[in-house]
């Protein structure tokens, strides 16, 4: 084994540019780390300013209020707002995108849907909406169950359409 | 397959975080930093196994942690420069009595610091009478008296 070159009476392995360079990664880190805290706070891991979202289609009659970020196996949940101008025949009829919505475990939907049918490429959820004047709310409780950016297509009574974005965190 | 990654994932994680906090973070261990600790085991545990408390998880879990740690030891034993990035050296930061102000700055420790390490380690009573003080890749100060 190579000897190691004193340091007046001591034989130790000491390297001082290392531990400068590793001083500066160090604080890069650090920097990191606080940056994290930074966005973390704002929203953009979920749960904060940043984290939650409305669209609304071109009428106006259908409004989402959504998490644009989750996390793999937490909490999101999806709120639809429904003007009484969309609402015939005392029904509401939601479809999500197979792609989408397999993503997602739905842990509890407010009202419960009269029924709910799987079809070829989406899954369809049957309201009844007897209020002609107030809007109808319907929230989904869902736990994540896929990672990455999901592509959410969303039809409210076959004609009206919403397409957005999440980002479900690992 | 997916709790060895989680624990995988985990363990580097955890190596970078304590190694960008710098070698002195949770060394001196107050009743504080013992609680720390205990809330960072808690966060880690929950990340690592979800919601699955099975038998099963918990030793892939373990055995995983475990080999990974001794891979790893392996690696930093057969390569020095590992090892160094991994660990880091030790470091001079009183030299024959003088204190070596800005490498302590760097490291967070101050003069009450090595005067503790001196009193526990070899009774001693004042500065002058360490010839050496260093800080250890572990984040121990070893102090070597004058003679």
């Amino acid at each position: 084994m190579a000897s190691i070159p004193p340091i007046g009476d001591l034989e130790i392995h000491q390297d001082l540019d290392l531990q400068h360079r590793t001083w500066t990664l160090q604080h890069m880190g650090r920097a990191a780390m606080a940056l994290l805290i930074a966005m973390a706070l704002s929203g953009l891991f979920g749960s904060g300013p940043w984290a939650r979202t409305t669209v609304t289609d071109s009428q106006n009659l259908l409004q989402i209020e959504y998490d644009r970020f989750g996390r793999y196996e937490g909490d999101l949940w999806l709120q639809f707002t429904i003007a009484p101008g969309a609402i015939h025949d005392d029904r509401v009829t939601l479809w999500m995108d197979r792609a989408y919505w397999t993503g997602f475990a739905v842990e509890h939907i407010t009202p419960e849907p009269d029924r709910s049918d799987t079809g070829f490429d989406g899954f369809t959820y049957f309201f009844s909406a007897e209020t002609r004047l107030a809007p109808v709310v319907i929230v989904f409780r869902l736990r994540p169950e896929s990672l990455g950016l999901l592509d959410a297509r969303i039809r409210l009574n076959d004609h009206i359409s919403i397409r957005f974005g999440q980002l479900i965190y690992p | 397959m997916e709790t060895v990654l989680r624990a995988l994932f985990i363990y580097l994680v955890l190596l970078l975080i304590f190694r960008l906090a710098g070698r002195r973070t949770l060394m001196q261990m107050t009743s504080f930093d013992f609680v720390l600790l205990l809330i960072i085991s808690e966060a880690t545990q929950n990340a690592m196994v979800g919601n699955d408390y099975s038998i099963t998880t918990g030793i892939l879990a373990i055995v995983t942690l475990v080999g990974t740690d001794i891979a790893l030891s392996h690696w930093k034993h057969r390569s020095p420069t590992v090892e160094r990035w991994l660990d880091g050296l030790p470091m001079i930061i009183v030299d024959n009595g003088e204190l070596l102000k800005p490498r302590m700055d760097k490291e967070r420790i101050d003069e009450q610091d090595i005067l503790a390490a001196a009193r526990q380690g070899q009774g001693l009573e004042r500065m002058d009478q360490i010839k050496y003080a260093i800080l250890e890749v572990g984040g121990g100060i070893s102090i070597i008296p004058k003679r």
